[in-house]
């Protein structure tokens, strides 16, 4: 397994009514390059405060500690040359993304105990591979950039984008921002990453305005806004969770494609275990801001070490739990 | 008799000057102590209904017959005193309710509007309903946005009861819930149907739970109704195209040990 990233002992305290509040409790949890991992949790989990804190978006009063330690190469676009083929075991379908590794020279880069120090910050992120640590850290900081390297998909596509910019300017700036490309470029990369989400009639849709658009089709810019700069990473938070049924399932599929086609890494967060299951390759459990249990799909939903797993699995109501209904008693 | 019946329920929005029908020669019925399912894609009318059930909207066209009663006639003080024996659950409790409001303000409104208990006696009232969904009687004193989503879920519960009606409709009434809180609110709303003869009118865009929990299943797309029958037969083997999207589209665990120790 190459790690894309790896967590050790990440707290994340939000100040409440003016007390701590533990959101993540020193969690420790590897990211493997190319993976699909699925993120466990009832409400207070803390999954979603994990997925901010990896994206480098929790709030200022956020207090982070432990560290997040990233194995990668800066894109080679950068100006920086991968070294070639260091990565038999994956094989990512773009060159560009092919320069993950561990046992290369890459550098990690420590969170530091405080805000601060911005080491997953978005701005600190722009330094991205190029420069040289503090007094503290000389080694190259190898930090992800948000929309960049790390492609975000929240649970409210209308919450997430800008109601008053069309849909074509909405992902062509992505595009433009962070890879360097004129506008009529990134509307051209826009066109195309509008066909990739398979939106109907992309050339209008890119005219359209979000509220001209179904929440599936919502959701689908949304993740062709995150897709746009080609990020090694995509985070889903609950991205399908405000759709019905059947979207759902398309917009998983539209994931799944997606995410292999390009080599992405996926973190999907979900309250829905079967869902999950269903897109994940490992599923990490999350209860009261810990890990409960980390395994791969099928050891959790078919041999888990731990109750509160299994309680989770029993909880499921799918189209073959027994009824609950007593139906012979209806017109008793 | 059935205690509700729905009869060619037709309702058209307006949208840029063309007229949608979000609901299109809808009909239903429920009987005492039934659950009835709607279930549906986003759009295809689930809470247009619920809606022209509980007289939020009027039809364009169509009857309603509510216990023995041409429901849509009704107006004023019969209207209100009809509405007593029809109430309703929505998804987001903290979204119908004053999050400011006291639990026992939120359960003595409709105690005093419906003049169901005397002032002194509306207090002990309020214990007994919230005894009654599982809750202390503690909680009376708490603010609405102070409790959890589960709490707050059963106190929605708790007000729909508290004036005694035969029909209450859930509209995603459990589906913002945490997986373990939903299955306590699930027995909680069966225990109440068992012990107090409750038809539900249960609105979900869950197969799993519908099957789990309804006697009948009514199934629409656009509008209209597709597909209607026995909720475990309909969803077991689903004849219309938007049943079989809707079960195919239903996410499955396939565990192969079914170890609950």
């Amino acid at each position: 397994m190459t790690a894309l990233a790896t967590i050790r002992d990440l707290t994340v305290t939000y100040r409440r009514d003016g007390s701590e509040v533990a959101a993540l409790k020193s969690v420790s949890l590897d990211i493997a390059a190319g993976e699909r991992l699925a993120i466990i949790g009832e409400s207070g989990s803390g999954k979603s405060t994990l997925a901010l804190a990896i994206a480098g978006l929790l709030p200022a009063s956020a207090r982070i500690g432990g560290r997040i330690d990233w194995f990668s190469h800066p894109p080679p676009r950068l100006g920086t040359k991968a070294p070639p083929s260091v990565l038999p075991d994956i094989s990512p379908a773009r060159g560009e993304i092919g320069s993950f590794a561990d046992s290369s020279p890459s550098a990690p880069l420590a969170i530091g105990e405080g805000r601060d120090e911005g080491a997953i910050s978005p701005l600190a992120g722009e330094m991205s591979g190029r420069t040289e640590g503090g007094a503290k850290d000389r080694q190259p900081k190898i930090v992800p950039l948000g929309g960049r390297d790390i492609g975000f998909v929240f649970q409210d596509p209308s919450a997430s984008l800008d109601p008053v910019m069309t849909i074509g300017k909405q992902i062509a700036e992505v595009a433009r921002t962070h890879l360097g490309l004129t506008w009529a470029q990134a509307y051209a990369k826009a066109k195309n990453l509008l066909e990739r989400v398979r939106l109907p009639d992309p050339d209008s849709a890119l005219r359209a305005f979000p509220h001209q658009l179904s929440g599936g089709q919502k959701q689908r810019v949304a993740i062709a806004a995150a897709i746009a700069a080609g990020p090694k990473l995509l985070i889903a938070d609950e991205a399908t969770s405000a759709l019905d049924t059947i979207v759902q399932a398309e917009i998983v599929a539209l994931i799944r494609h997606l995410v292999a086609e390009d080599g992405m890494t996926l973190l999907f967060i979900s309250h829905d275990i079967a869902l999950a299951a269903e897109l994940a390759e490992r599923i990490a459990v999350f209860r009261y801001g810990q890990l409960v249990e980390l395994g791969t799909t099928a050891q959790i939903i078919n041999a888990s070490s731990q109750a509160y797993t299994r309680a989770l699995l029993d909880a499921h109501i799918g189209l073959d739990t027994k009824p609950l209904l007593n139906r012979a008693e209806l017109h008793a | 008799m059935s205690l509700l019946t729905a009869s060619n329920l037709t309702k058209r929005y307006r949208r840029d000057k063309k007229a949608i029908a979000a609901i299109d020669d809808v009909s239903f019925h429920i009987d005492p102590g039934e659950t009835l399912a709607l279930a549906g894609p986003s759009g295809s009318g689930k809470s247009t209904i619920a809606r022209l059930v509980l007289r939020l909207i009027e039809p364009d066209a169509g009857r309603i017959n509510f216990e023995g009663n041409n429901f849509l006639a009704l107006t004023g003080a019969a209207l209100r005193a009809r509405r007593a024996r029809l109430q309703m659950v929505f998804q987001d409790p903290l979204a119908a309710f004053n999050p400011r409001a006291t639990v026992a303000r939120v359960l003595d409104d409709p105690l005093r509007i419906h003049g169901i208990a005397s002032r002194a006696e509306r207090l002990r009232r309020i214990a007994a309903l919230l005894e009654r969904v599982g809750l202390t009687a503690d909680l009376a004193a708490r603010a609405i946005h102070e409790i959890s989503g589960g709490q707050r879920q059963r106190v929605a519960i708790a007000r729909a009861i508290a004036t005694k009606p035969s029909l209450i409709v859930l509209d995603e009434a459990v589906s913002a819930l945490d997986v373990s809180v939903r299955g306590q609110i699930l027995d909680l709303l069966l225990d109440l149907q068992r012990q107090e003869q409750i038809a539900y009118l249960f609105i979900s865009h869950d197969l799993g739970i519908i099957s789990a929990i309804a006697h009948r299943v009514v199934l629409l797309d656009a509008g209209r109704i597709a597909e209607s029958g026995d909720a475990r037969t309909v969803i077991g083997a689903p004849q219309s195209a938007i049943g079989k999207a809707l079960v195919a589209a239903a996410p499955r665990l396939n565990r192969t040990t079914q170890d609950a120790s």
